[in-house]
């Protein structure tokens, strides 16, 4: 039976490894057949937010890929209106979401990881 | 833009209706969820706010939920205290919210001592634990979010 991670991810882009660890390892886990959830919280919404081309580590990049690949991915609604992130602003195929989908998620995890400070 | 009124109370739990279902969380066999709140109301802003809203919707589904305040978090429990007035956001109301659905709020001694407080420091319904307690905690719960 497929087993289901949850990931907490609490830290922007940049400002620590936190977001391209969540991501890189969402990527991972999915590789290696778990079912993987990957919810934005707080400062992990700015995630969803880095859209371009870079010419340095790219977390949007990997962050779209992990969609393709199956991670289901969803932010934070309040967190992303706090920031006034817009649907436009993010990454297509991520829900804005209260919380209770999060807690849906908890209840059909095997494992819950949380990624901050 | 997703607003609150646009998901209602799963943006921001609504604590006044689930008071009004008061009694329906047992407060002693706490086993869903465990939250480990490093960060303290100072210096902080969205973590320790972010905590005790997951944990009130944990309680909204008539789940149990446990918060231990560890660390900075030691200060998140303190009585009397006001924040806001120096523009942070001041949580009690969140915190005594979650005490009367049936949540459970433990601190962890050694942190509180290292910070100077004491358990008259703490806000009514905080308990207090030692890291032996810790471990036990970890190990009853199915799940744990760390803040």
């Amino acid at each position: 039976m497929t087993k289901t991670l949850t990931l907490l991810l609490h830290r922007g882009p940049y400002e620590s490894e936190y977001a391209d660890l969540a991501v890189n390892f969402a990527l991972k886990a999915k590789e290696k057949g778990y079912n993987v959830n990957l919810w934005l919280y707080g400062d992990g919404v700015w995630t969803s937010h880095v859209k371009r081309q870079k010419d340095y580590p790219n977390v949007g990049e990997r962050l779209r890929k992990a969609l393709k690949e199956g991670v289901n991915v969803k932010i934070c609604a309040r967190c992303a209106e706090a920031r006034d992130l817009v649907k436009g602003d993010i990454i297509e195929g991520i829900p804005m979401v209260g919380l209770f989908d999060f807690t849906d998620w908890l209840e059909e995890s095997d494992k819950v990881l949380t990624f901050m400070r | 833009m997703a607003t609150p009124e646009d998901c209602g109370d799963t943006c921001l739990i609504d604590t006044k209706k689930l008071l009004e279902k008061k009694g329906a969380v047992s407060a002693e066999t706490g086993s869903d969820l465990l939250i480990l709140l490093t960060e303290g109301t100072y210096g902080t802003f969205d973590g320790p706010f972010n905590a005790i809203q997951i944990g009130n919707a944990v309680l909204a589904l008539e789940k149990n939920a446990t918060i231990v305040l560890l660390d900075e978090g030691a200060y998140f429990g303190v009585k009397n205290q006001d924040p806001s007035e120096i523009e942070l956001l001041n949580n009690t109301d969140y915190i005594q919210d979650f005490l009367d659905l049936g949540g459970r709020i433990l601190a962890l001694e050694p942190s509180l001592k290292k910070r100077g407080l004491l358990d008259d420091d703490l806000i009514e319904g905080i308990k207090l634990i030692d890291h032996s307690q810790l471990v036990q905690e970890i190990e009853k719960h199915k799940a744990s979010l760390t803040f």
